[in-house]
């Protein structure tokens, strides 16, 4: 342990292969991530694992995963700048540009996942709007709106004034600035006003689009377990777990990482550890309603969940790694630590991911009309589905590029600026 | 709208009205007059019945009306009998629907399972046959985000526009029957390796679409389209010319019976007068338009 | 352009203008909902496709199936050359009904049948078939002297007249040589075997074989000892209490007539009771299923028999005037009680006196049974104690019970060899059929290749043709068996359309075709006579000469020539002209069996008939052995004893009836012309190992029973999906079902620690196999059972490796009376892989 903390007080060893390990992850990402879209491009769903009966797969659980991290970054960010909580100012920033990166990674995720890239469109230009998948569309494309636009208000003054530099970065600045040249001081308080206001218009956006994800699966009746009204609630709950559990490690990593922003990291830990024990009641009644209702099909997911052939994604990644441990950490005296925390925040927004697996895949694999599935014989009514090389290599590739702009970002964005 | 043009008849509230339209009035008439409207057209048993039993299950009553007057409506209301004494399991319709649309591997509109009820000694098996039930409150057809598939006005076929469907499969969620399949673009080894046969195009919706790589249907969802490719302009089937579903046709058993439910002399409509039968889970609200004989 | 950032514009217009715009966009998305959203839509229709490709075009060209053995007939649909689609020939009674007033009812020229036909899954999946990327395309030489299953052969592919050349060089040697006897020929028995039988007899050989005696060669015997015929066809529609004893007519569909009438029987108000020690797919439509030991049936049947008596309920009518031998067997039956039964076939005593009560008192009543009880070495006389329980309550021939079919259709001409070919025919079989008091004309495998295998038979065996047939999997044991038999000869030619596990073990390989590239004339088993054609639909596909073309082609290189003279496979059996083409000549001698057949039509007239089906217009008679011969017919008859022939027997004749207290009826073609509860007949002889034979239906244990090592029975049976081992690399097929679980009872397997979906071993003394459980309860505690077929080493790509082949664990073996393969006589172990 003592050598542990001897090797992280060297700060400059510590930055340098922290920035290291951080571009290998990033670029092996990407280079897995590249075979993964190969595949998807050139063989379309054959490689993919899913099928007519467990019809989404990783990537849809992708999708509502990274959805989710937006979600949750964004409304950690309107605390900063909607209710002015100062102790996370420091990641306002930071917040939504995660926001802003993660939801790029959902869309990636969700675009992969169509039968059809190339009519990604139609969802705009022909809507039902008795589709809740409508409408989340419109509300996060509304959102992916606004959060740029947010963004570019937040950092308009540091690109107006970094524009004047001649360098390679001022360049930059300068095209990110869209022209803007208003330095002023007056304009920094300008700025601020509309970033409020579009935080503010933000918060229900970011609820309802994610209260919509939740809802896209609890209006399907046709599966008991997603057939719920808690889906919205709890998607939103699991949204703000992971979202604030990321951001403790990404804030431990960028804007001078761990040692600047100990405060923040720590503050947060407590916060997602509220929202994680939250979250662990309301799963928890989840599983308490259906067992003690006892219906066959509604119990027959959980089931699966709980001892089924991936019972593992439950109790251990879910469960001990996602769960107990972080919890664990966040209760003892590693609370205090901001390395700790954002281990601990780092587990727990990997265990949801496990949770969203054990949301999509669940609800499908349960036979519908029981002997469904041994009718005919095709690997695609398989009730077992466990995602393919290529599956995992494209999310893989998704998780590369969300690094990548991470790292674009905290090259060329400008950093936060301590006043007092 | 005018306030004369939403004026009606006590008899005309009372007979046909759907919530739709009563929406609409709502919603233009500020609440007072809404109130007197309702007073003067002199719906008391209305408004009883919001204070008694609650607004909710009428206005849920009143729209299941609307739906089914719609159905009624409808030109032809196309639907199975399967009698589950008849069906021996064989698995012909599953083939000859392959056969007629020329589905992919690993899609198959119909499929024979085998239940195997409690009360039964020995797993003795009581065979169904399932196409797509073609329900008249389709689960499915409100999820797509594109409106890509929808039930035909004309004869009440849930249809799927190959061109529109982006493939996200949200409908295969919401079928409480597992009817819809993705197609993944898999093909039998004769499409394959370019033997005759992979020239032959599936005849679904009249389209004659070749398989050519990941060309609609490829990355589509499908499903079972009680062969609408048979039907002449008006929307008829014809059984003595071959027109006629292929499962419905080839059944060994002759389980299978298709017609129109309208049409109250229809070989279905008969015996559904005469028979017992079931639905697959009634409790759905999706009202199938298959029935099994019991 | 200025800058929309620019003080000019202002942030508040900017934001209002974005605000307006995404309210724009959703007020226009909402139009466009109400336009294209909810909305139905009409779906573009492509008219040129329809044209193309549409019902209307191409065209349907009336044919019949061989999918399987059950020529149900199909309409094809052709379009481009291109089979598009197979559906049910509305006019086939085959695929309706087996009795004519069913089948008349509402039947029209225009439309057919009243309901319309029906096709089982295997006839839709023709099409996969026909263009199965695996065919075989050209012809094949072995290049590797070294045989075996798993070894390659070094094929080379040659031409079609090099290898017609280099095979009837070699045919030629051996007939020069007065070895023609020593050529065995063995075919598949629905297709093309009277051009077979006629090159076998012109060349010398009287070693033409057919796989009936791997089918159901017991049952035939035991019908024909019992009753005088071969193949009673059972009349369930008619029906109102039905006992089937190993049959799976629903799904075993080999008639596609049968689902329905079974179903409609049921539906009529029929008692369906199905013995099986598998709760068969018919079993499942039953009401009542007795899970019998295997190979008990016939003790069984003699329990219900011995409660017939006792309660005095059989027909007393039909016994005294149509029997012989009833005291006899009464006696015999007298301590076979229900109490003596159960302990041999499991079945409850009370449940025996409750079918035994239904059968005999339930009228009509019909009783039958098929593989299930035949496949046995105890197999025949289980059958006779089962055909003779329809005797007992006087059940044949009329409507509801088993019929004597009236199946007459085209007529074989016979050829007359030459002189040199007369000294070989005249040379015993080399199966030894005659050794086997009930063998059928189909001979016995198991004989043929345990002969080759151990050096035995009357003589050494050199060549073998091997048609449309596998050996290696549809012969018990025949992995060992027929793959050593195959490298003992001097030339094997096999003629298939796959390559399938005996191909590979042959010198020459020669594609075939499938059904759609070749003509065929389909006798129906229905009860009264009719016939469908089988006719080329598409050319075939690689320029391949029809099965009957090669046999020609090889007459034609060997210049076999009949007792006259004349060059048979040169001359038009028709006009007598020389007729160069191969497809002609064979037209011709379809035309010329149909002229002299039941329809008296050539082959044009016949594809001009509604459907290409010819069928008799008197229909389904009944208690025909009760009618008297007419006059004319008597002329020319010939009597040998109290039977009466139209011909003498050396000149082809066949038996017209016999002579009964004076008067000349049909009565039943057995010796006395009546149903033989005992049979004089088969007092005298002796089976294929030399014992003695009961003339009563005495039951005796299978010769293999369980023991301790292995101590449960392993059985198998057919289902819709597959034709014995032929259709397994079937894509189609492979979806409805896609490889066999060993079906297993649940409290079998806990016995054994094993669970459902488990892999396991499968061992008897003779080999083991490997294969995937599935638990349910319709299998007999006692018994393991898998669908047969399954478990190839070649075919194809789609079938190597799927599934498993039980009977590697069996031994190459029959019974001694009919011939029989006995499949269902294994008995196993069984642990966890």
């Amino acid at each position: 342990m003592s050598l542990l903390q001897e090797y992280f007080n060297d700060r400059n060893k510590v930055v340098k292969n922290l920035k290291l390990i951080f571009w290998t992850a990033c670029a092996l990402s990407l280079l897995i991530g590249f075979y993964g879209w190969f595949v998807r491009i050139v063989d379309g769903h054959i490689k993919a694992n899913y099928g007519s009966i467990v019809t989404w797969g990783l990537w849809v659980a992708g999708y509502i995963y990274f959805i989710g991290l937006s979600a949750g970054s964004f409304l950690v960010s309107s605390l900063v700048y909607v209710f002015n909580y100062k102790k996370f100012e420091r990641i306002g920033k930071l917040a939504v540009f995660t926001a802003l990166v993660t939801l790029l990674m959902a869309l990636l995720s969700i675009w992969a996942d169509l039968g059809h890239m190339g009519r990604a469109w139609h969802v705009i230009v022909f809507p039902n709007f008795k589709s809740p998948m409508a409408w989340m569309i419109y509300l996060y494309s509304l959102y992916m709106l606004l959060i740029a636009v947010e963004i570019y208000f937040l950092l308009r003054y540091d690109f107006a004034t970094g524009a004047n530099n001649s360098t390679f970065k001022g360049k930059i600045y300068k095209l990110l600035s869209l022209g803007s040249k208003d330095s002023t001081e007056e304009s920094k308080q300008r700025d601020k006003k509309v970033v409020k206001r579009l935080a503010t218009a933000g918060i229900p956006i970011a609820i309802l689009f994610h209260g919509g994800v939740g809802a896209l699966f609890g209006v399907v009746s046709a599966r008991p377990h997603w057939h719920s009204g808690l889906f919205p609630i709890l998607f939103l709950l699991s949204a703000l777990v992971s979202g604030g559990a990321l951001l403790t490690l990404i804030s431990s990593i960028f804007q001078q990482g761990w040692s600047k922003n100990k405060g923040v990291i720590i503050e947060l830990g407590k916060m997602v550890l509220a929202l994680l024990l939250l979250d662990v009641l309301f799963q928890v009644s989840e599983f308490l309603v259906a067992y003690r209702g006892g219906i066959p099909g509604h119990t027959a997911g959980f089931d699966l969940v709980l001892s089924g052939p991936y019972a593992w994604v439950f109790w251990g990644w879910q469960g001990l790694i996602g769960t107990v441990i972080p919890i664990l950490l966040l209760i003892f005296p590693t609370r205090k630590s901001p390395l700790w925390v954002a281990l601990a925040g780092l587990l727990i927004a990997a265990g949801i991911f496990g949770l969203r697996l054990n949301i999509v895949i669940p609800g499908l694999a349960v036979e519908e009309i029981h002997g469904l599935t041994s009718a005919i014989y095709s690997h695609r009514v398989d009730p077992h589905y466990f995602p393919s090389i290529s599956e995992w290599a494209l999310t893989m590739g998704i998780v590369g590029f969300g690094m990548l702009l991470f790292g674009l970002g905290e090259y060329f964005l400008p950093k936060h600026e301590e006043k007092t | 709208m005018t306030k004369k043009k939403t004026k009606t008849t006590p008899t005309q509230r009372d007979g046909d009205t759907s919530a739709k339209d009563a929406g609409k009035n709502i919603s233009v008439l500020d609440r007072k007059d809404f109130i007197s409207k309702l007073f003067k057209t002199g719906a008391g048993t209305l408004a009883t019945t919001i204070v008694g039993n609650g607004m909710l299950k009428s206005v849920s009553s009143l729209y299941a009306q609307s739906k089914d007057n719609r159905a009624v409506k409808r030109k032809f209301r196309y639907g199975m009998v399967i009698d589950t004494r008849r069906c021996v399991g064989c698995r012909s319709c599953v083939l000859a629907c392959k056969a007629e649309n020329k589905t992919p591997s690993g899609v198959s509109y119909t499929v024979v399972f085998e239940e195997i009820l409690e009360n039964r000694p020995n797993d003795k098996p009581v065979f169904m046959t399932k196409p797509c039930f073609h329900c008249e409150h389709p689960p499915c057809t409100d999820v797509c985000p594109v409106s890509a598939t929808f039930k035909r006005e004309r004869d009440g076929i849930v249809v799927v526009d190959y061109e529109r469907c982006i493939g996200c499969r949200y409908c295969m969620t919401a079928c409480p029957y597992s009817a819809r399949w993705f197609d993944f673009g898999e093909n039998y080894p004769a499409i394959e390796q370019n033997t005759p046969w992979a020239q032959v195009p599936s005849p679904e919706y009249k389209q004659f679409r070749k398989r050519k790589n990941k060309q609609s249907p490829v990355g589509n969802v499908r499903k079972c389209t009680f062969c609408l490719h048979l039907q002449d302009e008006e929307g008829k089937y014809n059984k003595e010319e071959g027109r006629w579903p292929a499962c419905a046709k080839t059944c060994t058993g002759k389980a299978i019976h298709f017609g129109d439910l309208n049409d109250p002399n229809s070989e279905v409509t008969v015996l559904l007068r005469e028979r017992q039968y079931m639905r697959l889970k009634e409790e759905l609200g999706t009202s199938p338009n298959c029935y099994y004989l019991i | 352009m200025a800058y929309i950032f620019d003080e000019k514009i202002g942030r508040r217009k900017f934001i209002k203008g974005l605000i307006a715009t995404a309210a724009g966009a959703t007020v226009l998305g909402g139009t466009g909902c109400a336009t294209y959203g909810s909305k139905e839509r009409a779906l573009k229709t492509n008219a040129a496709g329809l044209k193309e490709w549409g019902r209307r075009s191409g065209e349907w060209i009336p044919s019949c199936c061989s999918m399987c053995g059950g020529q149900s007939g199909i309409l094809v649909h052709v379009v481009n050359g291109v089979v598009e689609k197979i559906e049910p020939n509305h006019w086939n009674p085959n695929n309706y009904s087996n009795v004519s007033d069913d089948f008349f009812n509402g039947y029209t020229k225009e439309y057919g049948c009243l309901e319309g036909g029906a096709i089982c899954p295997k006839g839709h999946a023709g099409i996969m078939a026909l263009y199965d990327p695996d065919r075989i395309k050209n012809p094949l030489k072995r290049k590797n002297p070294e045989r075996g299953l798993d070894i390659d052969p070094q094929w080379e592919e040659i031409s079609w007249e090099q290898s017609l050349n280099e095979i009837s060089s070699k045919l030629k040697k051996l007939k020069d040589n007065r070895e023609a006897h020593k050529l065995l020929w063995m075919s598949e028995d629905h297709s093309f075997t009277h051009i077979q039988a006629d090159f076998c007899k012109l060349y010398g050989t009287p070693n033409y074989s057919m796989h009936s005696n791997l089918c159901d060669v017991a049952r035939k015997a035991s019908f024909k000892t019992v009753m005088g015929d071969e193949r009673p066809l059972a009349d369930f529609i008619h029906s109102k209490y039905i006992l089937l004893f190993g049959w799976n007519p629903t799904s075993a569909i080999k008639w596609v007539y049968l689902p329905r009438i079974l179903t409609r029987a049921i539906e009529r108000g029929a008692r369906l009771v199905v013995v099986d020690p598998y709760l068969s797919d018919t079993a499942a439509k039953g009401h009542d299923w007795l899970a019998i030991k295997p190979g008990t049936d016939g003790a069984l049947a003699l329990a219900l028999a011995h409660c017939i008596i006792r309660d005095k309920l059989y027909n007393k009518d039909f016994i005294t005037k149509w029997t012989v031998g009833f005291n006899q067997y009464a006696d015999y039956v007298k301590d076979k009680t229900p109490e003596w039964a159960e302990k041999i076939t499991g079945i409850p005593a009370n449940k025996m006196e409750e079918v035994a009560r239904d059968l005999a008192t339930i009228k009509p009543a019909c009783v039958d049974a098929w593989s299930g009880p035949g496949q046995h070495t105890n197999g025949v006389q289980g059958g006779r104690a089962i055909a003779l329980l329809t005797a007992l309550i006087g059940g044949y021939d009329r409507p509801g019970t088993l019929l004597i079919p009236n199946t007459g259709g085209n007529k074989h001409i016979e050829v007359e060899p030459d002189e040199s070919a007369k000294q070989t025919l005249k040379m015993p079989r080399f199966d030894e059929l005659n050794k086997f008091p009930l063998g059928h004309k189909s001979g016995v495998y198991t004989q043929i290749f345990n002969n080759i295998v151990n050096g035995k038979g009357p003589y050494g065996a050199k060549m073998l043709f091997c048609v449309f047939q596998n050996p290696v999997m549809s012969v018990p044991g025949g992995t060992k068996t027929v793959a050593e038999a195959f490298s003992k000869l001097e030339m094997s030619v096999v003629i298939d359309t796959m390559m399938s596990e005996t191909a590979l073990l042959a010198d020459y390989v020669l594609p075939g075709t499938v059904y759609l590239e070749r003509y065929d004339l389909n006798t129906h088993w229905v009860t009264w006579p009719a016939l469908g054609l089988r006719q080329p639909v598409v050319k075939p596909l690689f320029n391949q000469l029809a099965e009957y073309e090669t046999v020609t082609a090889l007459g034609r290189k060997l210049k076999l020539t009949s007792k006259d003279g004349k060059k048979n496979f040169e001359v038009s059996p028709l006009t007598g002209g020389k007729v160069e083409n191969l497809t002609k000549w064979y037209e011709d001698y379809l035309s010329k069996e149909l002229l002299e057949g039941k329809p008296k039509i050539t082959l044009e007239q016949l594809k001009e008939l509604p459907g290409a089906v010819w069928f008799d217009k008197k229909g389904t008679e009944y208690e025909k052995y009760a009618k008297e011969i007419p006059a004319e017919k008597l002329g020319n008859a010939y009597y040998d004893g109290r039977a009466i022939y139209d011909k003498p027997k050396n000149k082809g004749g066949k038996r017209i009836g016999t002579i009964i207290n004076g008067r000349a009826v049909r009565g039943f073609f057995t010796n006395s012309g009546k149903v033989e509860f005992y049979s004089e007949s088969l007092a005298k002889k002796k089976d294929a190992i030399g014992n003695s034979i009961d003339p009563l239906p005495v039951y005796k244990p299978r010769d293999w029973q369980p023991d301790d090592n292995y101590p449960l029975y392993l059985i198998n049976w057919k289902e819709a999906s597959h034709t014995h081992t032929r259709t397994q690399n079937n894509s189609w097929l492979l979806e409805i079902k896609g490889y066999n679980p060993i079906i297993m009872n649940p409290a079998t397997a806990a016995k054994y620690g094993i669970e459902d979906g488990d892999e396991i071993w499968l061992e008897s003394p003779h080999g083991k196999v490997k294969g995937k459980v599935k638990l349910t309860e319709r299998i007999h505690p006692e018994v393991i059972g898998a669908q047969h077929g399954f478990g190839h080493e070649a075919l194809g790509k789609n079938a190597r490796g799927t599934g498993t082949n039980t009977g590697i664990l069996n031994i190459t073996k029959s019974d001694p009376l009919s011939g029989m393969a006995v499949h269902k006589e294994i008995c196993v172990k069984v642990y966890k892989a």
